[in-house]
């Protein structure tokens, strides 16, 4: 069996990553990152230049009113001009951001597309949805407002370092010295919240989990009387939840206390610092004006990224999460037409075993379809069809044994080939929004009014359209909300009867219908569609007279096969199955039914 | 802050008890960190005097760098203590406080009628119970402590300089008002610029939802290409609008920094127009502190702006889920009375979807310990008659006894300890077997559940599963047969034991011989019970006691089976429909 690279893609790290998202607008960032370094070093100016307007007066012999007022023009300049550069980085940061939310979206839209169903089928959709949306999401923030934060509140000690480091540079020193510790103490801290989130994290999933039911079976919420005290799956993950979130917040608030704490307190080396220097007469009274007002006006910048520290986890695990997505290269599958063979049957299980874990749901099914008839495939619930059905077309990949259609393994094909040799109807096939018409024809083109009028007939969507107003026109809403089970199977039945292809394969698709409309769908597929070979999946014993070949599935094997008559006569189960059903094995009309399915009260 | 913001603190105030002292003595402990981060400046100060007045101040207490070092460390570890406090409190209590409110929020959508529930899709609500709840839990837990705290060290700054400089600091309080001017004037396009936002993502999300829904569906039909191509235009639209809105959303905040800084300015054209007067000594050096303070002042006010900006986005997840919390729950008896006899009475009971009639003037009598069957067409009103008697909705009129006493004087909760129901989809929660069965009677012993698994007919494949009573069923009860899941829904309501017993069978879809196995399962759930079913296969109701034939929310005929065989009417037609298809 051939791996996906999905499977095989190694773990990396989601550094790696981010930076392989930001990699193609290397530009912009520049733009960002250069403006923004700009910043750190004109927001130094205003607090300059305040100090040498005060130390115009500190030394009041050369005050002067005039020079005062021309610093404020200055100061109005240069706050003016901080702005801009500041709005610009902020604007190539969002940019950028929303260009790479933009692209890493579509990315993991193709990679979706060009990954094979039998992937796909393994997927939670919940799970893939959040990473489509929210966890992208997480992106925003970082590259358009904490990128940018983050280098500012780096390089703003810098400069300070620099312009302090003229005068002396013991000075220089003391007053950034507790920015560094602040930053060493949060990556420590950081470091153990780590594990701290993903059981966080992990809590918080399960209690969303039983949200979700809580809220989807509100009659049986109700019906049992559960409150979220009585409901004892949700009181344990509430609970969970209250204990892990007590647990964290022990552990981490040492940690931010003393980064707070200490961003807080940029005078307890400088001041002592300051005053030796003085003292000693190695620098001016004025000097030591300056290191004051500079530690101050540092602050602002350095206590902003405090929200980095916070949301980093969430972003790590967000990247981790699409990190096997996003990683994989699309692959191209040739789309060549698929070979028909003559030689090779058209579907076939060749030996075929099946199990998830270790529970075995198929073993040893091997059967050939008959062309141009209707195989049927007929069995309890929980006896495989469902699992069989997936064999069928590609869902799935059997553990052993062959799946196989022309000599080819179904799982293999590549989406247009199978589309072109297979029409499913599954269970959950997808009803977009739009019309009855636009659901039907679903994108293919060159369809005529009489291929359509076929298709609709054969589907027994008739009569139903026939009370409709709008006849073929009559709206859908997405996933075909305004239907009902029925209606929404034979509109997906006309769907794919309208490809006319070489082989459909239908799961339950008549589930929904009642038993007249039942008989009348199989009787009518055979005479609408000749050519084309149906393999039926269900759990109904009527109406099956007519089909060509049976194959009674019991416990995950084939326990017989062959036509009606026949397995009424060979086989036990089926036998019994059409019995309960209200068949009789004398050809009579019946009207009274099993008195076995009444209820004896 | 504006009224919104503090009229929603206020409401979530209003709803909860626990956790608010906590929580507020945090926020109290974070403010005196802040203010103590006030406190070296004070000393930077005080050294600069002494310095100025060197000759006069000779005996001062600090003298040496050390003795400041070891002052400002004291101050540093007093700092360290309240934020060890303030964290620890204001964290706790707003856990706290958020688990009862989520909890209130739980509870609440549980009492709302399912008339109601229904009408919004689950995964609205499961937004609004847990990101929505998320969003109120980072208001207390992160936006309102650094929000007050800032307020209250930047009302002790303003404090500090109205007392060392009167003029300048008035002079600069005039200049504040303008900088939140600016905020409140943009706080309507702020508000467009969110809600474009909101609405831009949601139309993004749909799309992309949308597309991994349907991409089994797409790839067995080849048909992805097209629906990436809409996914692609949906995306960069999207990109295109999301800056627009973000610059226009960030034009005030922009705008109010520019007013905060130009304070400087005003600083300093005032220290201009002044000098003249002031040319002593010491004034200057207040007004070094003064300056000093201004730049704490700056940065504190510009955090107050940023956190302001985050409440506003939350509040609004505030305001969904109070909406949440406004809907009227059915009204419940002061003192619930409890029935001793189950017959069942309706009468004259109407009830409308809005403004659609789904039934109309329904009386009949069911007597304890007899089966009634509701036979009728979809769309009849079958299901709304059960989920009546179930009070998930109220009727508009007429009034429906169990023992003689009316629904609203029993109470929904007695009413549900009254009833076992066998749903059409059997509600299965993502949990173990055991787990789902016990729901029925949350301290049943394991011999109760065994026996219940028994009757249910369950142990069969219960047994033949790798775990037994715990394995996991799956998301909606995925790992397990439809026939499976429906056993397991008949064992917890066996378990349950309740007197009365409404069905809504849904064995159509099972193969025949899973059917016979469910069928003797639901005859041990209605030994001896008061049943109203509702039958889709009317083989199945032949033995009932009474059958109700229900045509457009109206009962057109009534009787037993031979009984109503023999008026020849809409029954009969029923029944020869379906023994033909047979």
């Amino acid at each position: 069996m051939r791996d996906e690279p999905y499977d095989t893609e190694e773990i990396k790290s989601p550094w790696v990553v981010l930076r392989q998202i930001c990699a193609p607008h290397k530009v912009i960032l520049i733009m960002a990152m250069s403006l923004i370094a700009l910043v750190s070093g004109l927001q130094l100016l205003p607090v300059y230049l305040l100090f040498l307007s005060l130390n115009e007066i500190l030394v009041p012999v050369a005050a002067s009113a005039e020079k005062l007022m021309w610093l404020g023009a200055g100061l109005v300049a240069v706050i003016l001009g901080r702005t801009f550069c500041l709005t610009g980085a902020y604007y190539f940061s969002h940019q950028m951001a929303f260009k790479a939310l933009t692209e890493v979206r579509l990315k993991l839209a193709n990679n979706l597309a060009s990954l094979s169903l039998k992937w796909l089928n393994k997927q939670n959709s919940a799970a893939l949805k959040q990473q489509c949306l929210q966890d992208v999401e997480k992106l925003e923030n970082f590259i358009a407002h904490q990128s940018v934060e983050l280098l500012n509140a780096c390089l703003t000690p810098i400069c300070i370092l620099f312009a302090l480091g003229v005068i002396d540079w013991r000075l220089a020193l003391s007053a950034i010295a507790v920015v560094p510790v602040a930053f060493m103490v949060s990556t420590l801290f950081m470091r153990k919240t780590a594990q701290h989130y993903t059981q966080f994290n992990d809590v918080e999933t399960a209690l969303n989990t039983t949200l979700s039911d809580y809220v989807k079976y509100a009659p049986l919420m109700k019906l049992y009387n559960l409150d979220s005290q009585r409901f004892a799956i949700l009181n344990n993950k509430l609970n969970d939840y209250q204990q892990v979130v007590h647990e964290v917040t022990k552990q981490t608030a040492p940690g931010w206390s003393l980064y707070t704490a200490l961003l807080g307190s940029a005078f307890i080396f400088l001041l002592p610092c300051t005053i030796w220097l003085q003292s000693s007469g190695q620098i001016t009274l004025s000097h030591s004006l300056l290191a004051f007002l500079l530690a101050v006006g540092m602050l602002g910048p350095v206590v902003k990224v405090s929200r980095f520290f916070m949301e980093i986890n969430e972003l790590l695990a967000s990247i981790q999460r699409i990190t096997p997505l996003f990683g994989i290269e699309s692959i191209h599958r040739d789309a060549t037409p698929m070979q028909v063979n003559s030689k090779y049957p058209m579907l076939q299980f060749y030996c075929v075993d099946f199990g998830y874990e270790q529970h075995r749901v198929l073993s040893n099914v091997h059967f050939k379809l008959l062309p141009n008839a209707i195989n049927v495939v007929v069995g309890g619930s929980g006896g495989g069809k469902s699992t069989l059905a997936m064999l069928a077309c590609g869902l799935l990949a059997p553990s052993a044994g062959r799946v196989q259609l022309y000599g080819q393994d179904v799982f293999g094909l590549s989406d247009s080939a199978r589309a072109q040799a297979m029409s499913v109807v599954t269970q959950d096939s997808y009803l977009f929004e739009g019309t009855v018409r636009d659901n039907i024809i679903f994108g293919r083109s060159g369809i005529s009014t009489e291929t359509l009028e076929h298709a609709v007939v054969a589907a027994q969507l008739k009569p139903w359209l026939a009370q409709q107003r709008e006849g073929l026109e009559t709206p859908v809403s997405a996933r075909g909300a305004n239907l009902s089970g029925g209606e929404k199977m034979r509109i997906a039945i006309a769907r794919a009867l309208l490809a006319a292809p070489p082989l459909m394969i239908l799961d339950e698709a008549s589930a929904a219908m009642d038993n007249l409309t039942h008989s009348k769908f199989y009787q009518g597929l055979k005479g609408h569609y000749p050519s084309t070979t149906f393999l039926v999946i269900t759990h109904k014993y009527f109406g099956l007279e007519n089909s060509d070949q049976i194959f009674s599935l019991v416990d995950g094997e084939i326990v017989a096969q062959g036509v009606h008559e026949s397995l009424l006569a060979r086989c036990e189960h089926y036998q019994k199955g059409w019995q309960l059903q209200g068949g009789e094995c004398a050809a009579t009309p019946h009207f009274t039914p099993a008195p076995i399915l009444s209820y004896e009260i | 802050m504006d009224r919104q913001v503090i009229n929603s603190i206020g409401r979530i105030f209003g709803h909860v008890n626990d956790g608010k002292k906590t929580f507020l003595s945090g926020v109290l402990f974070r403010g005196f960190e802040r203010c103590i981060g006030i406190v070296p400046m004070m000393f930077c100060f005080y050294w600069l005097h002494t310095q100025q007045s060197l000759g006069t101040l000779d005996g001062a207490f600090l003298s040496s760098p050390v003795d400041y070092f070891i002052v400002l460390v004291a101050i540093f570890v007093a700092q360290l203590l309240c934020a060890y406090l303030g964290q620890i409190r204001s964290f706790t209590g707003s856990y706290q406080l958020v688990h009862a409110y989520r909890t209130k929020a739980i509870n609440h959508f549980r009492r709302l009628p399912l008339g109601h529930i229904h009408k919004t899709h689950s995964s609205e609500f499961l937004e609004l119970l847990s990101e929505d709840i998320k969003q109120v839990e980072s208001i207390f837990s992160h936006v309102l402590p650094d929000l007050l705290s800032a307020a209250t060290a930047s009302v002790t700054i303003l404090l500090f300089m109205l007392i060392i400089s009167p003029l300048y600091a008035l002079g600069l309080c005039a200049i504040l008002p303008c900088a939140f001017w600016v905020l409140r004037v943009a706080k309507t396009r702020f508000n467009w610029a969110a809600k474009a936002k909101v609405q831009m993502n949601k139309h993004t999300s749909s799309v992309i939802t949308d597309y991994i829904e349907a991409l089994c569906t797409l790839k067995l039909y080849n048909q992805t290409r097209h629906w990436l191509a809409r996914v692609q235009k949906q995306l960069e639209t999207s990109k295109q609008h999301s800056l627009q809105v973000e610059m226009w959303g960030a034009g005030p905040v922009i705008g109010f920094q520019v007013i905060l800084s130009f304070s400087v300015v005003l600083f300093v054209v005032m220290l201009a127009l002044t000098t003249p007067e002031n040319s002593e000594g010491h004034l200057n050096l207040s007004t070094i502190i003064f300056a000093m303070l201004l730049l704490q002042l700056l940065a504190l006010l510009n955090e107050i702006a940023e956190q302001s900006m985050s409440l506003k986005l939350a509040v609004q997840s505030e305001q969904k889920v109070e909406s949440l919390l406004c809907e009227a729950t059915l009204e419940e008896p002061y003192k619930p009375q409890k029935p001793e006899q189950f017959d069942i009475n309706f009468e004259r009971v109407s009830f409308n979807y809005d403004d659609k009639k789904a039934l109309e003037h329904i009386s009949f009598i069911v007597p304890q310990g007899s089966v009634t069957a509701i036979v009728g067409e979809t769309g009849s009103g079958k299901s709304t008659l059960i989920n009546l008697c179930a009070r998930f909705f109220e009727p508009q009129s007429g009034c429906i006894t169990i023992g003689g006493i009316d629904l609203r004087d029993i109470g929904s909760e007695e009413v549900h300890n009254l009833i076992s129901m066998v749903f059409q989809d059997m509600q299965l929660v993502d949990a173990s077997i055991l787990d789902n069965i016990r729901i029925g009677k949350p301290d049943a012993t394991f011999e109760e559940v065994h026996h219940a698994c028994e009757q249910a007919q369950c142990l069969g494949f219960i047994n033949k599963l790798p775990n037994g009573l715990d394995t996991p069923v799956g998301e909606g009860g995925v790992r397990l047969s439809g026939g499976q899941r429906q056993r397991i829904a008949i064992a917890r309501a066996l378990l349950k034991g309740a007197p009365i017993v409404l069905l809504d069978e849904a064995t159509a879809s099972l193969d025949p011989i899973t059917q016979t196995e469910v069928v003797s399962a639901i005859k041990n759930l209605l030994k001896d019970r008061t049943v109203i079913t509702v039958a889709h296969r009317l083989s199945s109701i032949v033995h009932a006691d009474n059958i109700l034939v229900i045509n457009e929310g109206k009962i057109v005929e009534s009787g037993t089976h031979r009984c109503l065989l023999s008026i020849g009417g809409y029954y009969t037609r029923l029944w020869r429909a379906q023994s033909q298809a047979a």
